[in-house]
């Protein structure tokens, strides 16, 4: 604080009244007032004689106490019930008071607002929302042109899909699964495998369901069976070379040196 | 979030999206759509959504897309059929459940909205804030004065609640 002054007297007045100064501010009060011994009189005032004494009032306080239910609060604590937000006791005091105003009711009522979702109602076919791995990119010609290459293959063949498979080319095989006949995959499906738009899941699928349904396709003959029998049987009137076909082919010369 | 839980937040919760769609628009082919939409907006969000909260993510973004569509197409229907129906005593093989869905229908769209959230998926008053953008109090007034219309409703056609 400042030195005391004839500016500031009031405040070291006041502070003295209120017992607030140190022992240094009192002793500079008691000099300031030798100097200035007219200014003794504001000193001496009663502070009693300032303060204010809070007035005597009653206010009727049961109007503002909450006290059990009120009826203009009884809806929400009846929604408030079926929204499961009520402690015991207060789920106590509602059930008390619907039962004195018989209100079961309305509580029914609210009880009664509660949806309930029917689960037989759905999106239905979720495939079309999942995603799925794709072939990387680098893929995309690879297997386009391979698309390419099985279609001109599928349909050399099929230009020959009359003509007997000859004695000497066809050979039973091991009992193997014929992986992939050419119109397994539609011309629909390579021409979106060549734009990428196939995802492999789609393809083997694909590859696998056909293969389970088809079941001429599937030619399963012990070794050392007779030349020229089942596999040409089995394609006659098929019109449709198989990948077995391809590979007994292939493997003839093999074969035969084999069953020599 | 990965492609696996991608998948299994499609299988678990595209149902509940599309039920809660389509009571907003009561109309099967745009709620697909919007469920699609919702879940296209997720997928390329996958990154930054945390599989824990895949389905409170998709609710938001299904509240979203939802405003856009009730205001760009401004999906009204149904109400003036909802009213004709108003003070019609229903039929008393008429389920409940029924009934109470056509009285969904008077409600407002944000009224409609919270009780969906809080009836069919059971979230609390903070998580239906945290979807709508609301706060809890404010979520909590929209249920309590939906419930009353919907009691209202109930009362006025006299429904069978026994």
């Amino acid at each position: 604080m400042e030195k005391i002054g004839l500016h500031n007297y009031e405040a070291f007045f006041l502070d003295h009244l209120e017992g607030n100064l140190s022992p240094q501010q009192e002793f500079e009060l008691m000099d300031f007032l030798d100097k200035h011994p007219e200014l003794k009189a504001e000193l001496d005032m009663d502070l009693d004689e300032l303060s204010l004494e809070a007035e005597t009032v009653s206010l009727d306080k049961s109007i503002l106490k909450k006290e059990g239910i009120q009826a203009e609060d009884a809806d929400e604590m009846m929604i408030a019930s079926v929204e499961g937000i009520l402690d015991t006791q207060e789920q106590a005091e509602l059930s008390a008071y619907v039962k004195s105003n018989d209100l079961q009711r309305d509580l029914k009522y609210y009880q009664s607002t509660v949806l309930k979702p029917n689960l037989s109602e759905g999106y239905g076919n979720k495939r079309k929302l999942k995603k799925r791995n794709r072939f990387a990119p680098i893929f995309f010609p690879i297997l386009g042109a391979a698309a390419i290459a099985v279609t001109i293959w599928s349909t050399t063949f099929n230009e020959d899909a009359g003509a007997t498979v000859s004695a000497d080319t066809a050979f039973a095989v091991e009992e193997t699964p014929v992986l992939l006949q050419p119109k397994v995959m539609s011309n629909h499906l390579f021409a979106r495998a060549f734009y990428g738009e196939v995802v492999f899941e789609e393809i083997i699928s694909n590859s696998i369901h056909e293969d389970l349904h088809s079941t001429s396709l599937y030619h399963s003959a012990p070794l050392n069976t007779s030349v020229g029998s089942s596999v040409s049987d089995q394609n006659k009137g098929n019109g449709v070379p198989t990948l077995q076909d391809d590979a007994s082919t292939i493997s003839g010369d093999k074969d035969r040196d084999h069953h020599k | 979030m990965t492609r696996e839980e991608y998948n299994k937040a499609v299988e678990t919760y595209a149902d509940n999206i599309y039920r809660f769609v389509v009571k907003h628009l009561k109309n099967a082919d745009v709620a697909k759509d919007v469920v699609q939409d919702t879940f296209a907006k997720v997928w390329e969000k996958k990154e930054t959504i945390d599989a824990k909260k895949v389905r409170s993510y998709l609710f938001t973004t299904a509240h979203h897309t939802l405003i856009d569509v009730v205001r760009k197409e401004k999906y009204k229907d149904g109400d003036e059929v909802i009213d004709q129906h108003y003070h019609q005593k229903p039929d008393s093989n008429v389920d409940l459940q029924e009934i109470l869905h056509e009285a969904l229908d008077t409600l407002p769209e944000i009224q409609k909205t919270v009780v969906l959230l809080r009836d069919y998926e059971g979230y609390s008053y903070e998580e239906i804030g945290e979807i709508t953008n609301l706060q809890e109090s404010q979520v909590k007034v929209y249920i309590f004065r939906a419930r009353k219309k919907l009691k209202k409703y109930l009362v006025s056609i006299e429904a069978i609640i026994d």
